[in-house]
């Protein structure tokens, strides 16, 4: 597998001078699988750098949402395949009540909002609830769980040709108690990220900021260093930053959270800062 | 592909950060009955803390209590709120329990089912406990 990451920050898109480096894109990953397919994770702004000229099958899109908080689908009508006729879409994204994923897209998708409708897409659209168990799609099998965040929200495991990758963008597993504290079953995600390849976590706030946001569904960057390490993770990308982190604070953040990592008998090397338009090499565990 | 690790769904997790919480007694069951979790308050009630007891089996939690009406008739397993709830139906009922200290409460409890992602994941039990 190889990742795209095509938008890393959280919240609210942040275009600045001082956000060039790790990007201003709200939340965005194209997986690229071993077969030259590849699908898409979330539709925040940087849904337009999803790279389609990949090889591949490009005929049948696979967009998994986590959940539908605005920074994840505010890209939506900027994913130009939506507006092609002869693309076949499929949008996959979390069940919440008897209110069908379609109807509550539609919801942002619509007046007064939006100047276009979902009816009036041209594409071949299908709409479908994460299944509870697991699935595929192309040669990869995914997995969607619930985690803690505020309103229905999943995460993701996607396992290809022996690798695996964990995309959980908006997660505060240290809501119920602290990390270490929790057995494996109760701790949200384990299941999805025990031994993963890549984990792609949120890290939204510094351990500072994160007492006046608790409850809010993000980590501290000190919870998502413990999650990995309770789920055994070969790589960590923290990802959603903050709208107001710059790019000299999250140098700042990644150097500390390094010093912490090694402090913890871990290689540095193996954490990093979600990057727009980085590419990570799953097999590799290098970054291009 | 990787053996999938078991894990309580995340409403069973969310439930059971409010219910450590509560000085209300109040108790966690997964889909098949098994008492995951009880929070301080019902463990003076079993008679054992939840760190200490782990998870029980139905017929060895159920049993406990001695559950009665408040006329003191023996109540059916399949009448009391918990039972009712793991069936996808609220439930509340007045009722005589007797604790591990061996007084005679008269509670009354409220039951309902945790349903998620997942379909129903559980059901939480409350026992709002007032003077016999």
């Amino acid at each position: 597998m190889e990742l795209r990451i095509c938008g890393a920050r959280g919240s609210l898109p942040s275009p600045g001078q001082d956000k060039v480096r790790y990007g201003g894109n709200t939340s965005c990953v194209q997986v690229h699988l071993s077969d030259g397919s590849h699908v898409v994770l979330d539709a925040g702004t940087g849904i337009r750098n999803v790279d389609l000229t990949l090889d591949g099958n490009h005929d049948h899109i696979h967009l998994l949402l986590t959940h539908l908080h605005l920074d994840h689908i505010q890209g939506l009508l900027f994913f130009t395949p939506l507006f092609r006729p002869e693309a076949e879409v499929t949008i996959w994204g979390p069940e919440e009540g008897r209110v069908p994923l379609q109807d509550r897209i539609s919801r942002y998708l619509s007046a007064p909002l939006t100047p276009v409708e979902v009816r009036e897409l041209p594409c071949q659209l299908d709409f479908r609830n994460c299944p509870v168990s697991e699935w595929e799609i192309g040669p990869a099998r995914f997995r969607a769980e619930a985690v803690t965040h505020r309103g229905p929200t999943l995460g993701f495991r996607i396992e290809d040709a022996g690798t695996t990758v964990c995309y959980l963008p908006d997660h505060e597993p240290a809501l119920v108690g602290p990390i270490d504290t929790l057995e494996d079953s109760w701790l949200s995600g384990f299941a999805l990220a025990h031994d993963a390849d890549v984990l792609i976590h949120d890290a939204q706030y510094t351990d500072e900021e994160y007492p006046a946001h608790f409850g809010w569904g993000h980590s501290a960057v000190s919870h998502a260093l413990d999650f990995a390490s309770r789920c055994g993770v070969k790589r960590t990308v923290l990802f959603h930053h903050d709208p107001y982190h710059t790019d000299e604070d999250l140098d700042a953040i990644l150097e500390d959270t390094r010093e912490r990592w090694a402090e913890r008998g871990n290689d540095p090397e193996t954490l990093e800062l979600a990057r727009e338009d980085a590419v990570i090499e799953v097999d590799t565990a290098r970054a291009a | 592909m990787v053996s999938v690790t078991a894990q309580h769904p995340v409403e069973l997790i969310m439930a059971r950060g409010l219910v450590s919480n509560l000085t209300t007694a109040a108790f966690l069951v997964d889909a098949d009955g098994v008492l995951v979790f009880f929070n301080e308050r019902a463990g003076e009630l079993l008679g054992v803390h939840y760190e200490e007891a782990g998870p029980m089996a139905p017929e060895e939690w159920g049993g406990r209590f001695e559950p009665t009406n408040l006329d003191g008739e023996p109540m059916a397993v399949e009448e009391l709120p918990l039972a009712i709830a793991l069936q996808g139906k609220p439930a509340h009922a007045p009722m005589r329990i007797r604790s591990h200290q061996g007084d005679l409460c008269d509670i009354d409890v409220t039951a309902f089912p945790l349903e998620g992602h997942a379909g129903q994941s559980g059901a939480l039990s409350i026992f709002w406990e007032r003077a016999i």
